[in-house]
């Protein structure tokens, strides 16, 4: 849990932020959007004390940072830069291992965590442990990126553009492995962005920040259904918002029961977005579609049912 | 690509068989100042015609060779047979002649040894070896070269000779050569390190130490030693104690202490230039995570440095090796002592003798720095 609040920053007389006051959740994602220079990194930088705050108030499950020293408070939270920022003459298990070396655990639990974490990213820690960071893809880095930051079971996440500077397919790839590695373990973070689509697909709630101010922090859908005039509603992007909404929704939310037959040659599956259910009902031309698990049909979505979710003035 | 190394080949190639054909590879002199006879490779009292065919051989075979094994093979045996040579046309020419002839070394084998020598590197570079594959393909052919000396195949050349009348001066040359070398370098490092992290953490501090350092490189090393006599001199007077020491206004102290002064601004200026060179993000990373200065300055920002720094104590050891022949002057000691005694005595054998010691002490030094900095790099610049 963490609670901000009256969090000012100003450099040199400029101001940087003004006046946050935001909560975050044990279990939850929040985003911080905006363009670049709205004070978003600024914010980031401030939880962990990289930046001190003019005023203001951080209190992280339950005690105010200010009581711990700035390197205790950094070693229980954790930190993916932006750009990876991976030790380039350490091996991939060194850098996972920092933090917990930095807390001096022993040489066997870090091994064993070390281990547990490239499990956790689909990454064999037998060929992989001992390489270099410079051996890996971009993608593999960034996955050492996000292990190392939780190497260490911090409280929470700081992502600062955390798969910023990847080819849009590994960036989806990485972005659904983080999400299934959330549902799994939970997972308690603040993300920097300026990827609206980004934040849609990670964060459980987004803050819209510009000059220094948050305009609006709330759900996905509830910023798409109503966003306040100006920036936000520009930043958010209307022209595709029945679509985006969409995105934010599963198959399964929807589905009625169906007689088991063999998967037919269209079908989605329950946790695809509605969507993608979308555009495959509009391919077809269709007003219902299999959903099929195992290669059996086990339910059936209509096309009115998703239509009627994306629509406005829906729940 | 195989052209190219043919060409290069041909570049070293020709030069030196062009070297030994035009000037003497020995000269002959009936006593150690006169100037001498040429003795060119192929005349019977020297190495003959075989050893001059052999060489050819082996020196155009650089330039045929396919695999750069090969053409490192031809070069380091031409040089061989060259030494030989050389060795042996020493000895035949000495046999009969009176005690004081000197059989001394030649334009033609000066030219020949270094244009071979330069071919072998050239196939060693092109061989794209790991460090330590590379210093034994070097080391190696220095060790058989070291042996044969030790063997006293060279015994009858005049530089030989030199040594041998003044083994004594010799070896306290290369004492004291190496204590001006490292006795400077540590003080250098102590201080110079500091520096260059100071530069690197205040742009204040920088604006003041890297134009100072910049000046003390410019001046010239003999006034250093000389301004350097007079407060050092000063001092061991106002502190007899210092004396004990060796601390006085001529000895090593002065030299010690100019040396270290011309170290510092390659040493400074690197280690400032490293740590500069380290990614921000590395900061951040570190700093992000929890690490402490201290800790990310040690396990970080040092190690990212280290090829940068390395490359300026390997640029300092170079230099102060060169440099430290000049310390003979105000009685510092090092093989300056048998350059400046061979000036004196228009002895160019015993001017040799100092310098040759100094030139092979740079090589390896430069060598040894090489491997390591290639080993710090690892992971680093991959």
């Amino acid at each position: 849990m963490i609670r901000v609040s009256g969090l000012r920053k100003s450099f040199e007389g400029v101001t940087a932020v003004e006046g946050l006051d935001f909560e975050v959740a044990h279990g939850e994602v929040l985003a911080l959007v905006g363009t670049s220079g709205c004070g978003k990194s600024t914010t980031l930088r401030m939880l962990n004390r990289l930046i001190e705050p003019d005023a203001g108030h951080i209190e992280i499950d339950g005690r105010d940072a200010r009581e711990v020293s700035p390197d205790a408070l950094r070693r229980g939270i954790g930190y993916v830069i932006q750009g990876v920022g991976l030790f380039p003459h350490w091996t991939v298990a060194q850098n996972i291992g920092t933090v917990p070396r930095l807390l001096r655990w022993d040489r066997a639990r870090v091994r064993a965590r070390v281990e547990e974490l490239l499990e956790l990213f689909g990454l064999e820690a037998s060929e992989y442990a001992d390489k270099y960071p410079s051996e890996l893809s971009g993608g593999q880095q960034q996955r050492v990126g996000v292990a190392r930051a939780m190497a260490a079971e911090p409280a929470m996440l700081l992502m600062d553009e955390p798969f910023g500077a990847l080819d849009p397919v590994t960036r989806g790839r990485l972005q659904d492995e983080f999400t299934a590695i959330r549902r799994r373990r939970g997972i308690t973070a603040i993300l920097v962005t300026h990827d609206m689509d980004e934040a849609f697909r990670l964060a459980d709630r987004i803050a819209v920040m510009d000059a220094g101010q948050i305009l609006q922090i709330d759900t996905p859908e509830r910023l798409l259904r109503g966003p306040r005039e100006g920036f936000v509603r520009q930043f958010v992007g209307l022209d595709d918002r029945a679509l985006r909404i969409l995105s934010l929704h599963r198959v399964r939310e929807l589905s009625r029961p169906a007689a088991d037959a063999p998967a037919p040659n269209q079908w989605v599956s329950p946790d695809d977005t509605l969507r993608e259910a979308a555009s495959r009902l509009i391919w077809e031309a269709g007003d219902s579609l299999a959903v099929v698990e195992e290669g059996r049909v086990t339910a059936e979505i209509r096309a009115e049912d998703i239509w009627r979710t994306g629509a406005r003035g829906a729940p | 690509m195989r052209e190219a190394s043919r060409r290069a080949a041909a570049v070293y190639a020709l030069p030196a068989l062009a070297g030994l054909a035009l000037l003497p590879y020995l000269n002959f002199r009936a006593n150690r100042i006169v100037s001498g006879d040429g003795v060119m490779i192929w005349s019977p009292e020297g190495g003959a015609i075989i050893a001059a065919l052999a060489l050819s051989a082996l020196a155009l075979g650089t330039v045929w060779a396919r695999a750069q094994a090969v053409r490192l093979a031809c070069a380091l045996g031409a040089l061989a047979v060259l030494l030989w040579s050389v060795g042996q046309g020493a000895a035949a020419l000495s046999a009969d002649a009176p005690e004081f002839a000197r059989v001394s070394l030649g334009g033609g084998f000066w030219i020949a040894a270094a244009f071979l020598a330069l071919a072998a590197a050239d196939a060693v570079a092109r061989m794209s070896l790991g460090a330590w594959a590379r210093i034994s393909a070097l080391l190696l052919p220095a060790a058989v070269f070291a042996v044969a000396l030790r063997a006293g195949l060279f015994d009858a050349l005049s530089i030989l000779r030199e040594y041998d009348t003044n083994r004594d001066v010799f070896d306290a040359a290369l004492g004291g050569h190496l204590r001006l070398v490292i006795g400077s370098l540590i003080p250098a490092l102590a201080i110079g390190l500091p520096l260059g992290w100071a530069c690197f953490a205040g742009p204040r501090a920088r604006m003041v130490i890297l134009p100072a350092l910049n000046l003390l490189q410019t001046t010239p090393s003999i006034a250093m030693f000389g301004l350097l006599m007079l407060p050092l001199g000063a001092l061991s007077r106002a502190v007899p104690a210092l004396r004990d020491w060796g601390v006085g206004g001529i000895g090593a102290a002065p030299a010690i202490v100019a040396l270290a002064l011309y170290a510092l601004l390659p040493i400074v200026a690197n280690t400032y230039a490293g740590l500069a060179g380290v990614p921000e993000t590395m900061r951040d990373a570190g700093r992000g995570m929890g690490m402490s200065r201290a800790r990310l300055l040690a396990r970080v920002e040092l190690p990212l440095a280290a090829p940068v720094i390395l490359t300026g104590i390997r640029i300092v050891v170079v230099q102060n090796i060169g440099l430290a022949a000049v310390a003979a002057l105000i009685g510092g000691g090092g093989f300056g002592t048998l350059v400046f005694r061979g000036m004196g005595q228009a002895a160019m054998d015993l001017v040799l003798l100092g310098t040759v010691p100094i030139v092979a002490m740079a090589i390896l030094a430069s060598l040894l720095f090489d491997v390591g900095i290639e080993l710090t790099r690892r992971g680093g610049a991959r």
